[in-house]
């Protein structure tokens, strides 16, 4: 085992890493404004409303995550339209093109997540805002969506380590993120075993950075759920 | 037959669920001031009646209305009422208390906060008025000290006196009580009977679905008894716990006293 390499590497990986957060973080953020209304499209009591949101986590859910970056990157190239269009320099970097796929599936697992959420809190609890004059929205926003994202978030730790971990795909449309670097470092020095257990290692820290930094922010937001001895963290 | 003085008044309600009717024309009036214990064996249509005055059950065919004013309903397509404005509902049941058998306090928030939580945000009240009314509030109601603690930390006793605290932060003109300690432990039971036993003698109107027949006989204005969706019986407490006209009621009095 060559340790030296993995040190030497290690500069040009952090690089990646780099590269790597960022497209979490931008799709997160992107993802989390998509999953909000179409978790609220999803239980509405209207059909025509719930059928949009319906197929688009259909698609979401149901495809692999590197079909759905390959047809943005190859597939928005297609038309005329898009290349012509406003959009286009936008469309053509693999590093927007990466975001936007990405965004488009956390969005449509969060929605899934924050949907779930929704339905889980007790009936009981909008019937009471709902005799005390309260509007649907203002239930919604005051009582059941605080109680949702309580509820969801540990379903949503988990939909950001995958995120991180898938977001190794955009290394196939060419960005130098950890996964590309790691590749683009064995393309010159061979030492494929050290390089991707490296990488592998980079992987884990921010993945156990996040479970941790999720751990907390239970511990923060449920307080009412646990005895009184420890509410006061 | 309707009276626009009354503080409720609720005429001919009717209530299906697919082939089983519940409710079977139902009409009720209460003053101000009244307090009616609604009774029946379990199955007989009480909580669903309640619930219809308010809207948490949409009734197939009724009216009801609050001080005179008269919530405007209009039909769904699946044949029940909903209401034609939804903001005149909204701002109806904003005076019409309601306590629910499960409290249904919100987890997230303080006992304190849940009983702020609709006078800031429905009526406009400022924060600092609306914490000094539900201090206040939860002083009448024996909990004073507990401001702090969220609702899974108290006892179910607690918890509902907590609930009735929250109606009363509205200032409701009538408060609906859904068997308002069939939840509770027995030891439980006496001090949410108590504190309602208070509201109803400040000259709160009420109307109480309950099993508690001692807490019927001794503070109600009026007793209605339900069975199978109908009015099988209403009348004064000395009435209905006395010598009822219907045999039915006579033996639900006695086997339940």
């Amino acid at each position: 085992m060559n340790f030296e390499a993995m040190i030497e590497a290690l500069p040009k990986l952090l690089e990646g890493t780099v590269l790597t957060l960022e497209l979490v973080a931008f799709s997160l953020v992107i993802g989390m404004i998509f999953a909000l209304p179409i978790a609220l499209m999803r239980v509405s009591s209207n059909g025509f409303i719930r059928v949009i949101p319906y197929c688009y986590i259909f698609f979401f859910r149901g495809t692999p995550l590197l079909v759905q970056i390959f047809l943005v990157y190859y597939g928005a190239s297609q038309f005329e339209v898009v290349r012509e269009s406003s959009l286009w320099p936008i469309l053509r970097e693999p590093y927007w093109c990466a975001i936007i796929a990405f965004s488009m599936n956390t969005g449509a697992y969060t929605a899934e997540i924050l949907r779930g959420a929704m339905q889980a809190v007790p009936h009981g609890q909008l019937e009471a805002a709902r005799t005390l004059g309260m509007s649907t929205p203002m239930a919604y926003r005051r009582i059941v969506i605080p109680q949702a994202i309580r509820i969801g978030l540990p379903a949503y730790g988990n939909e950001v380590i995958l995120m991180i971990k898938g977001s190794a795909l955009a290394s196939t449309i060419t960005l130098l993120d950890l996964m590309g670097m790691t590749r683009t470092i064995i393309a010159k020095n061979y030492l494929a075993v050290e390089m991707f257990l490296a990488a592998g290692l980079i992987y884990l820290v921010l993945s156990f950075v996040f479970t941790q930094g999720f751990k907390y922010l239970e511990l923060k937001i449920t307080k009412d759920l646990r005895p009184h001895e420890v509410t006061n963290l | 037959m309707s009276d626009a003085s009354a503080a409720l008044d609720v005429q001919d309600i009717h209530k299906c669920y697919a082939q089983l009717e519940v409710l079977k024309g139902i009409s009720l009036t209460a003053h101000t001031g009244d307090v009616i214990s609604i009774i029946g064996s379990s199955g007989s249509g009480k909580s669903t009646f309640l619930r219809c005055l308010n809207l948490l059950e949409n009734p197939d065919q009724g009216s009801v209305s609050l001080s005179g004013e008269q919530l405007k309903l209009k039909s769904s397509k699946s044949g029940t009422l909903i209401a034609a404005d939804q903001k005149q509902l909204n701002r109806l049941r904003a005076k019409i208390g309601f306590v629910f058998q499960n409290f249904n306090l919100w987890s997230h928030m303080t006992i304190l906060e849940n009983i702020m939580e609709a006078p800031v945000q429905v009526k406009g009240m400022s924060k600092a008025e609306a914490k000094d009314k539900a201090e206040a509030l939860l002083e009448k109601v024996g909990i004073g000290e507990k401001h702090g603690h969220y609702p899974s930390h108290l006892s179910g006793g607690q918890q509902q006196r907590v609930a009735i605290a929250r109606a009363l932060a509205m200032d409701p003109e009538v408060l609906l009580f859904d068997e308002p300690t069939s939840a509770l432990d027995p030891e439980m039971v006496g001090e949410v009977l108590n504190v309602m036993k208070a509201l109803a003698e400040e000259g709160r109107t009420m109307l109480v679905v309950t099993h508690e027949m001692g807490f019927a006989r001794e503070v109600s204005s009026d007793v209605m008894f339900l069975h199978q969706g109908k009015v099988e019986e209403k009348g004064p407490p000395s009435q209905i716990f006395g010598n009822a006209n219907s045999e039915r009621v006579r033996q639900f009095i006695s086997s339940h006293l």
